[in-house]
């Protein structure tokens, strides 16, 4: 079992972080028109982040497999390309998310 | 004299009326994308043995999807506040964009504009700032972050229910976080158009899988997204001179 302060303190973090970076802009920023410096950098940043981000995040997921053990992490990738051809294909993020779980879950509690 | 209220009042009464059901009916779309991800998150947390009740006090102090989801496993593996923070940080800063273009003039008052600000989510800035709720006024767009809140809140509680009556034997819960970061990163690459941030991001998960591994333990998230972040840093630099 979890402890409760434990539970509690990444909350409150994530919380806290996540107000703070949406109150940061009516302190932090100028206007949108305005071209300072931190600003053009800022920009930057934040256009080119998301894909690694998203990258990386799925990595993180899954750093733990253990591709050198039955069943060689085969649910995990098979059913990772599926949701990945799912969504490309029809956009459909639930669809995509559903069917990836229902396959991941049918392969490691049914089949391997 | 004023025996029957003012024409415009009357006016502005049947405004507000309808006001409240554009403001809810602009929430559904937003419902069937809380909804099933509030139950994920539910069944995700109560699964992972984490008591049902931090599903309503997450969702409730946390009006953010993908970095709740991780706030789960950061949970399980016990990962030291500095992480959670720095993470929660780099995972969310898309939302420093969002206040630019929020209309806050029209939130009156300190509470009203707070609350309007806490809930500044992907899916309520879309829609107030570039969506279809642009000409709301302050009142509607507080009902319209409210609303989907609530949808946020009951996903979550109902799928902390399910999640507590299904067998602790059936395994595989967590994979709903892989299939929904990876329908992000396709999203973002179809963005970005850009192969090299692809290619950057893997060879800081790589570095930072190692160091993980063999180095400092629980260590991949801070590793490799600071080195994500040193590389396009260093790609601004460059770009700027040329």
């Amino acid at each position: 079992m979890i402890s409760d302060l434990h539970a509690f303190a990444v909350i409150a973090v994530i919380s806290v972080v996540t107000i703070a970076l949406r109150v940061a802009p009516f302190f932090v920023l100028g206007k949108p028109d305005s071209d300072s410096q931190v600003n053009g950098y800022l920009r930057y940043i934040g256009e080119k982040m998301p894909t690694g981000v998203m990258v990386l995040l799925v990595a993180y997921t899954i750093k733990d497999l253990n591709v050198t053990v039955y069943p060689y992490g085969l649910p995990t990738l098979v059913s990772l390309v599926v949701a990945a051809v799912l969504y490309w294909k029809t956009d459909n993020s639930l669809l995509s998310i559903g069917g990836g779980v229902a396959l991941y879950m049918t392969l490691v509690n049914g089949v391997v | 004299m004023h025996t029957t209220p003012p024409p415009q009042e009357r006016t502005a009464d049947r405004h507000s009326e309808s006001g409240t059901s554009e403001a809810v009916r602009l929430t559904i779309p937003v419902a069937m994308a809380y909804i099933p991800l509030g139950v994920a998150f539910g069944v995700l947390l109560t699964a992972s043995g984490i008591s049902w009740y931090w599903a309503p006090i997450s969702t409730l102090l946390i009006y953010a999807g993908s970095i709740e989801f991780l706030a789960v496993g950061f949970m399980v593996a016990g990962l030291p506040l500095y992480q959670v923070a720095f993470t929660s940080l780099i995972v969310n800063f898309r939302h420093i964009f969002y206040g630019l273009s929020f209309p806050i003039d029209r939130l009156r008052g300190r509470a009203q504009k707070t609350y309007g600000v806490f809930a500044l989510t992907d899916e309520t800035y879309g829609i107030t700032s570039a969506g279809p709720g642009m000409h709301l006024n302050g009142r509607q767009i507080t009902i319209l972050q409210v609303v989907s809140h609530v949808w946020w809140v009951l996903g979550a509680v109902l799928g902390a229910l399910i999640g507590q009556v299904i067998p602790e034997s059936v395994k595989g819960f967590e994979f709903a976080l892989t299939t929904m970061f990876l329908t992000l990163a396709v999203n973002a690459v179809r963005t970005s158009r850009s192969a090299r941030l692809v290619f950057l991001a893997l060879g800081a998960g790589v570095i930072g899988y190692f160091v993980d591994q063999y180095v400092i333990e629980e260590s991949f998230l801070i590793v490799s997204l600071l080195l994500y972040m040193v590389a396009i840093s260093w790609m601004y630099q460059k770009e700027k001179k040329a």
